[in-house]
């Protein structure tokens, strides 16, 4: 035991041998900056995920405002229109799901490691499950984007759907002969 | 796989939405068939406007599809009345019970003539009186240069466009 303890680093070696480990990367640090401005670029997992979920939002953003324009020009009357709808309401979500996820891997906390292990764990379960959910919906945003205009184009012409509409109204507002 | 897998969502993602832009900017033709065709036979003619709207609402339970045709001048009317036999009051006799100038201002009252079309004839030359239950409702619109086809089906839907007819003008009346 005695043998043992002796062998033992004290607290101020320790300290001195972290002390000697930080000038030493910083020593590094300097001389990778020196030799041209190189500067060492790591990624985690995490940040990685951050970039996914920022261009996530903005295809399903993009994806929403498609939507919302869709239902404007041609889903007014006809069979669009629940696809349109549809398709805004799980891009609005996904948009908001991605956003969220993006802020949540851009939060730093600093907590004990134990804790930061075991919070980390828990929310990179929940992140990724959220996270293929999103990608799922705005695929699926998309996918209803496309499938009426696949499916059943509802105006053939060289005008714009509402304005013939209208004139069909127009037509039936004016009296038999 | 695993790695990927975000790269590929994000592709197909983009792909889709590539797929759905290009799908609105082309130009697509529908099919020849019911009143495709009519919409096929003058979409590419000069003097007449031709539009195919796919699922008019006609009441809360029907939808259908309309053609509508325009003559943009004279040439594309006198095309129209001719294939679809329409003809003014004063191309008509006048009856007895109308004077000549009552009978004729028919035509710049507003107002519409319905009348049906057989859904097989290709030729668009067609016996008014031997009516069929399929038969397309053609309405024409007096004073203007347009006529709308609309795809009947059944005696019941073509009733249902008459109705409609009757509803939107009456809608706005008073109750009493």
């Amino acid at each position: 035991m005695d043998k043992e303890r002796n062998t033992r680093p004290t607290v101020d070696e320790m300290f001195a041998a972290y002390e000697r480990q930080q000038e030493a990367v910083e020593e590094l640090a300097a001389r990778i900056e020196s030799r041209g401005g190189l500067r060492l670029r790591r990624y985690t997992r995490r940040q990685r995920r951050m970039v996914t979920n920022i261009v996530l939002s903005v295809v399903s953003l993009a994806a929403f405002g498609g939507c919302l324009v869709g239902l404007a020009a041609f889903g007014g009357d006809g069979i669009d229109r629940m696809s349109f709808v549809l398709a805004a309401v799980v891009s609005a979500v996904c948009f908001v799901a991605c956003t969220v996820l993006a802020v949540r891997n851009r939060r730093i906390r600093p907590l004990p490691m134990a804790e930061v292990y075991r919070r980390v764990e828990r929310q990179e379960a929940l992140d990724m499950v959220i996270h293929r959910l999103s990608v799922t919906g705005v695929a699926m945003a998309l996918f209803l984007l496309v499938m009426p205009v696949y499916a059943s184009r509802s105006y053939y012409g060289q005008h714009d759907r509402t304005s013939e509409v209208e004139k069909i109204d127009c037509m039936f507002k004016t009296r038999m002969i | 796989m695993k790695k990927y897998w975000n790269i590929i969502s994000i592709v197909v993602c983009l792909l889709l939405l590539a797929a759905a832009v290009l799908m609105r900017v082309c130009p697509r033709k529908p099919s020849p068939e019911g009143l495709g065709r009519i919409y096929l036979l003058y979409a590419d003619s000069k003097h007449i406007d031709a539009s195919l709207i796919k699922g008019y609402r006609i009441n809360d339970t029907l939808k259908m599809d309309v053609v509508i045709l325009e003559g943009i001048d004279t040439t594309g009317w006198a095309q129209l009345k001719k294939e679809f036999d329409i003809k003014t009051h004063k191309e008509q006799e006048c009856p007895e019970e109308f004077t000549y100038e009552k009978w004729i201002a028919h035509d710049t009252m507003p107002g519409c003539t319905t009348f049906l079309i057989n859904r097989n004839d290709t030729t668009l030359s067609h016996p008014r009186k031997k009516t069929s239950p399929d038969d397309f409702s053609v309405f024409w619109q007096h004073g203007t240069n347009k006529i709308f086809i609309f795809d009947t089906k059944s005696r019941n839907e073509q009733t249902a466009v008459l109705h409609k007819t009757f509803d939107e003008v009456f809608k706005d009346c008073p109750k009493d």
